[in-house]
């Protein structure tokens, strides 16, 4: 019997389903690490509830910690100047995140509450790449936004904004 | 269903981040709906940079002005928009003709843009009514961090004598129409009087006092009183800047009180000796001498924390007795190296002799040397012209062991050229020093950027604002994604890409040509270890004029137009 197995952990998502992941790849979160931290070896053996996200969703970051499991850890994001970041995402990530819109949104807010900043960021890029280019009125109806500015506001927004207007 | 603009607004933040560069997309974005528009207006007038290319278009001049305007007026009317700028930056260009919407004459307009924005936490400013008043009232800006002055006055632009946030200070102060007469440490002395009294937290002084080329324009100035309080202030033994790390001193002309100066440059660093770390050191124009030796190592035995060093050249002649290049640098590294320096940073604009092994050795002592920036002697009067041109080729080995001679420790260096009046017959002839990153990078094995900048005239003689040739190494992780053993060997110490990018400005031509290629340089098994970090990324970005070919006729106008290459932060930059 191999006494090498690897070190792993339960979590258990909203809806109850105990899912086992290597810790390896549940240290992906920063919460979850940092947890780990605190709590000490002893703790990989409860399970640990994962209060905001379901089944599904948990999967799915699980799938995507999988694959990224040996990527180095982000350095700490000092970016005052946001105009310099780009959008390029890599082929499996792009792949990865060919979801519906609702799945979309899941994913970027446990990826948030999990503190996967890389993940959050793939997600945010994709956002960012489904609003490029379009009007005002094809961004709302990409995602299904009403508009609740009055005229009057709508109007003094445009004309404040004119010098950002490549014309 | 949870839709985007029901997301946490630190999530819509991180999403419009990834708009930009389009500015024409958050500008789309702002009109949608409240929660994207918070976030993307937001991140539109986060970062007000009034920077323009100047391309001597008067279309894209027309344009820019104004949208500019449009700005300007926008931050005066709204005050919410004001409160959102963070970083205001004016256009500074000495040598330019395109000046920013900030010199409208509607004063209103300009003095309710400076009171809207209240957040401000970095400022550049250059004399107009705006700058003028965020200086006269700094006290109402109470994130203000880091403030950079070009062209104004401090004696007629200064804030009251109560405490200011700031912690960082660069002054560029126009001397006074007698400017080759005038002793450039009366305006520094004042600034230093303001600064002890209303700068407790400053840790970053940089004064320089230098000749502006342009007319300045007509500005209400403050009050006699207000400049005659500073005046007054009597210096005392006790340092007030009990947290300032770096202090710098340039000027251009002495006016013939050399020896005043240097009396009052020592007494300020004696006064915070026990803080500081880094020094700018104004020296007499070339050849050196052993006075000026013996004033920098002065003010270098005051300094007992002394990491980083900047020797910058003024125009004044030196008096006394001359040393060559190498006795000086001799003299310099030997006294002042380990144990009791231990010298990261060092920087001169021209050490007055070509680089050599000779030379490169000198600075074997300094074994905790992380950066280096040297300007080599003037090369129009040196062995390597050869009938107007400066020769490459014959140049090469002596800058090859030059940097082979440097020491282990060094992560990044910037090595200028100074051959102004020589210049080359055709690119090719900068060629020789273009392929040697992977011989630089497996003898310095810490080494992991290194700039060659050659300041050689155009063929119409004279130098341009970045150099005329220049080539850029960088050592990056090893990253063939088709390598089998990968991610491991990216992560490795004994592969590593080193790229190599090139650039040559064209005659007459507004765009540089930029090129790039990857070696890849894998270490033996006996040959050790590439050690240390490696560079963030390739030179600019990895950027190569072909990608401005796929893109025809770009608009030039602000705000959608940014030259990558010129404005590269380590080009030295005219004084």
């Amino acid at each position: 019997m191999s006494t090498e197995k690897a070190s792993t952990i339960t979590l258990t998502s909203n809806d109850g389903v105990s899912i086992e992941v290597d810790r390896q790849v549940a240290e992906r979160s920063m919460l979850i690490k940092n947890m780990m931290e605190d709590l000490g070896e002893g703790a990989t053996a409860t399970a640990v509830p994962i209060p905001n996200v379901n089944e599904s969703v948990l999967k799915k970051v699980i799938e995507w910690c999988e694959h990224h499991k040996n990527d180095p850890q982000p350095a700490q994001d000092d970016d005052s100047d946001s105009r310099k970041k780009t959008t390029d995402i890599e082929e499996w990530d792009q792949k990865f995140m060919q979801v519906d819109q609702e799945m979309l949104f899941e994913i970027i807010l446990a990826s948030n509450y999990l503190d996967i900043k890389p993940l959050l960021d793939v997600g945010c890029k994709t956002v960012a790449n489904m609003i490029k280019g379009k009007s005002p009125e094809e961004i709302r109806k990409t995602f299904n936004i009403t508009n609740d500015f009055t005229p009057e506001e709508e109007e003094q927004i445009r004309r404040e904004n004119e010098w950002a207007e490549d014309r | 269903m949870k839709g985007l603009h029901a997301l946490p607004k630190s999530i819509l933040h991180n999403v419009v981040s990834h708009l930009s560069p389009g500015l024409a997309d958050l500008r789309n974005c702002s009109s949608v709906c409240r929660a994207l528009g918070e976030a993307s207006t937001t991140a539109l007038y986060n970062h007000i940079d009034l920077s323009i290319d100047e391309r001597y278009d008067p279309d894209a001049d027309a344009k820019s002005k104004r949208r500019q305007l449009r700005l300007v007026r926008s931050i005066s009317e709204n005050p919410k928009l004001g409160a959102l700028v963070r970083i205001f930056k004016n256009y500074h260009n000495p040598f330019g003709d395109f000046q920013d919407a900030t010199l409208d004459p509607d004063s209103s307009m300009l003095i309710g843009a400076a009171q809207n924005m209240k957040n401000l936490s970095r400022a550049s400013l250059t004399p107009n009514q705006l700058a003028a008043y965020i200086i006269a009232t700094v006290q109402s800006y109470p994130q203000l961090v880091e403030l950079t002055v070009y062209g104004l006055k401090p004696e007629e632009h200064i804030w009251s004598m109560t405490p200011t946030s700031l912690t960082t200070l660069k002054w560029e102060v126009p001397p006074g129409w007698n400017s080759s007469e005038q002793n450039p440490w009366d305006t520094a002395g004042f600034l230093v009087n303001v600064v002890e009294a209303t700068c407790p937290s400053l840790e970053w002084l940089d004064i320089s006092v230098c000749q502006m080329r342009t007319s300045l324009p007509k500005l209400p100035v403050v009050s006699p009183d207000r400049v005659q309080q500073y005046r007054g202030a009597q210096a005392t033994p006790a340092p007030k800047l009990a947290h300032l790390r770096h202090f710098g001193f340039r000027y251009q002309y002495d006016g013939g009180h050399r020896r005043e100066i240097q009396v009052a440059f020592l007494d300020f660093i004696r006064r915070h000796r026990q803080s500081l770390k880094s020094v700018t050191i104004p020296v007499g124009y070339r050849p050196w001498t052993k006075e000026e030796l013996d004033f920098i190592l002065q003010v270098c035995r005051q300094l007992p924390d002394l990491k980083d060093l900047t020797l910058e050249a003024t125009r004044t002649g030196q008096t006394g007795e001359n040393m060559t290049g190498y006795e000086f640098f001799h003299a310099l590294t030997t006294n002042i190296a380990s144990p009791h320096f231990s010298i990261e940073r060092f920087s001169v604009t021209n050490i007055d002799v070509p680089f050599s092994p000779a030379i490169g050795k000198l600075f074997r002592p300094w074994t905790s040397l992380r950066f280096l920036r040297l300007g080599d002697g003037d090369n129009n009067n040196g062995p390597y012209r050869d009938d107007g041109r400066l020769d490459f080729n014959a140049y090469k080995p002596d800058l090859f062991h030059f940097i082979a001679e440097l020491p282990q420790s060094l992560e990044e260096l910037y090595l200028e050229i100074n051959g102004e009046g020589l210049c080359v017959d055709d690119d090719e002839d900068f060629d020789p020093v273009c392929d040697f990153g992977t011989e630089i990078f497996t003898t310095l094995r810490r080494l992991h950027t290194c700039d060659i900048h050659a300041w050689i005239s155009n063929l119409d003689g004279g130098l341009g604002q970045i150099p005329e040739k220049a080539v850029f190494y960088r050592r990056l992780p090893h990253q063939n994604l088709e390598d089998p053993e990968f991610p491991d060997r990216m992560q490795g110490s004994k592969i590593k890409d080193v790229w190599t990018s090139r650039m040559d400005c064209v005659y007459q031509e507004d765009d540089a040509a930029v090129t790039k290629k990857c070696n890849v340089v894998e270490l033996k098994g006996h040959e050790g270890d590439f050690v240390g970090r490696d560079a963030a990324k390739i030179w600019c970005d990895g950027f190569t004029s072909k990608e401005s070919e796929d893109c025809p006729g770009p608009d030039y106008s602000w705000p959608f137009w940014e030259d990558k290459v010129k404005s590269y932060p380590m080009y030295r930059r005219g004084f």
